[in-house]
């Protein structure tokens, strides 16, 4: 393997969205891993999907006057409504990533939050 | 009006880690807010308290008012400091924060309206008998042909709502006329959503000279040293330095005068800039006001001892200048600032975004470095390319240019391009050394070395 097989293997990953590559030739093996791979890609793989805030502010489990029923343990559909978060002068939805069970609460009623803020975890 | 508490900080990078440093001397609280690409920047770790505010593009974060009001709302800040770019001279913005209860460290909504609006504030200055260059009354419309003809060429076509270079188109003789004013147009649309324009007589080899001001709410108006920004590439500056080697006392005297006379007409208050362009033979013409805090404030800061954010703060707190008076324009030696920007000066300053593989920053007498930038960062694409800027403060201007190439030269930064080569180079120029540098002076250094590498708008 040349300097120059080299080069053209890397110049063709950059092409597309591979961050780790394994390539054997006669007897010889290089691994290229890129800066966007994973520290550890043997990471546990988890069931649970969070639903995280979509915005910055006041985290409403119901519109004012209206109640919204535990959600712990509850079967949800897939963009089932699981809330509001509250900015001055707009309201966005919190809506379940999936379809399947409540299974962690991590917010309060009136409590802030900010973007991108896991508020609960779905098990599908 | 009460001290403030806490202050949010509507802003990234090294200008909102500057004003996090001066809120902690006060010791006021800091509230950083950040996109998801600014994650592990430095004004987030340098801050009190961090939000996060949205994804990396900045429609979404940096300028996304209602996520930022938001995000003041929710931390309980008292006061939002804008910085520079984004919403900094955003009307809306202001009287948003204002509406919201909260401070907005900066001028009120009139005052952006009647001063950072080019045409409004040119308007201002001719009333208050302020000089500017000959040009159109206002905005030009369909009689434009009229109106350049009256102007006489060359004419500089500016977009009404522009500012940074954009929009901005010259015209040196009629039969260019119709081509640069659609392209003008069409910019400023694309770029501020608005096409108004306005014509000036285009001034040839002028040196750009700013003045610092400070207002307060009991109608003090300082006016410090002049910065001298000649060194611009396409309307973006590169160098600045304070005195400028074109002005001496009784200059600087008019030219503070005059920006004193328009402050006071426009009953601005809060910290500001008012920018004239200069011709050879020592008139000046007043170009624009910045209602905010300039990137290059640091070096006013340097030769007056000042700390500008503080004054800022002072002001917005409705507290009086901590100074007045004529001493206000005493300059204690000479202080030149470099921004590095992640660019590669020889790929036509491309930006060079990625890992900051490593960082050594110079050091030493006289040397300030304003950087959010650490060894392992990595710059996104996001935003500016702005990465450090490089303040050299000596007792005098020849002094000041050989601290400037020691600490140049200790700079070392690797895994990214920087403009740290260029800035080597900036200091081996002729005329910048003998301290006659014009506004034209980097455009011809950068072009002399590749005559081949024509630049496609050399205008924009």
């Amino acid at each position: 393997m040349n300097i120059n097989e080299l080069a053209s293997i890397t110049a063709w990953m950059k092409k597309t969205d591979l961050t780790e590559l394994l390539y054997r030739k006669n007897g010889e093996s290089v691994e290229i891993r890129t800066e966007d791979a994973p520290l550890v890609s043997n990471m546990p793989s988890s069931s649970l999907s969070p639903a995280l805030s979509p915005a910055v502010g006041i985290y409403r489990a119901a519109l004012p006057g209206k109640s919204q029923a535990e959600l712990e343990g509850r079967k949800v559909q897939e963009n089932e409504l699981l809330g509001y978060i509250e900015m001055p002068g707009a309201r966005k939805q919190v809506n379940s990533p999936c379809a399947g069970t409540v299974r962690v609460v991590c917010i309060e009623d009136g409590k802030a939050v900010e973007y991108g803020q896991p508020l609960f975890f779905i098990e599908a | 009006m009460a001290e403030f508490k806490k202050v949010l900080i509507a802003n990234r990078g090294e200008i909102a880690l500057r004003v996090i440093r001066t809120l902690r001397e006060m010791g006021i609280r800091s509230v950083a807010i950040y996109s998801e690409a600014d994650r592990s920047s430095t004004h987030v770790s340098a801050a009190d308290e961090a939000v996060c505010i949205g994804p990396a593009p900045a429609g979404q974060s940096y300028l996304n008012q209602a996520a930022i009001l938001s995000a003041a709302k929710i931390t309980g800040a008292d006061a939002v400091h804008p910085g520079y770019g984004f919403l900094s001279e955003n009307a809306a913005f202001s009287k948003a924060v204002s509406e919201a209860g909260i401070v907005f460290i900066g001028p009120p909504p009139s005052a952006i309206q009647s001063l950072g609006y080019k045409s409004t504030a040119r308007e201002l200055a001719i009333r208050s008998g302020v000089p500017v260059t000959p040009g159109s009354k206002g905005l030009v419309s369909k009689d434009f042909e009229k109106a350049a003809q009256a102007v006489g060429y060359p004419i500089m076509i500016k977009a009404a709502a522009g500012g940074g270079g954009k929009g901005m188109r010259i015209a040196r003789s009629e039969g260019e006329l119709m081509h640069q004013m659609h392209m003008a147009q069409s910019e400023a649309k694309a770029g501020f959503g608005d096409d108004s324009v306005y014509f000036e007589r285009y001034v040839e080899r002028p040196r750009h000279v700013e003045i610092q001001f400070a207002a307060d709410s009991h109608g003090n108006v300082a006016a410090f040293p002049e910065r001298d920004c000649s060194m611009q590439r396409r309307h973006q500056k590169l160098v600045e330095e304070s005195p400028s080697p074109g002005v001496n006392k009784a200059l600087r005297q008019r030219l503070a005068a005059s920006a004193i006379k328009l402050v006071k007409a426009s009953g601005y208050c809060g910290v500001g800039t008012v920018e004239f362009l200069m011709t050879q033979e020592d008139e000046f013409y007043f170009m624009e006001v910045n209602t905010r805090l300039q990137v290059e404030h640091p070096v006013t800061e340097l030769v007056t001892g000042m700390d500008l954010v503080r004054e800022q703060l002072l002001i917005a707190q409705g507290g009086a200048l901590s100074r007045k008076g004529e001493s206000t324009l005493e300059v204690n030696g000479h202080c030149i600032e470099h921004r590095i920007n992640a660019e590669n000066p020889d790929a036509n300053f491309a930006p060079s975004p990625g890992t900051v593989l490593s960082w050594t920053p110079p050091g030493g007498p006289g040397i300030r470095l304003d950087s959010h930038v650490y060894a392992g960062y990595t710059i996104p694409s996001y935003y500016d390319s702005l990465i450090a800027k490089l303040i050299v403060w000596a007792p005098d201007r020849n002094s000041a240019l050989a601290r400037s190439r020691r600490a140049l030269s200790e700079f070392q930064v690797s895994g990214i391009n920087t403009t740290i080569p260029f800035h080597l180079k900036i200091l081996e120029n002729k005329d910048f050394i003998a301290g006659r540098a014009d506004t034209g002076t980097l455009l011809r250094m950068t072009e002399a070395p590749q005559p081949a590498q024509k630049e496609a708008a050399p205008c924009a």
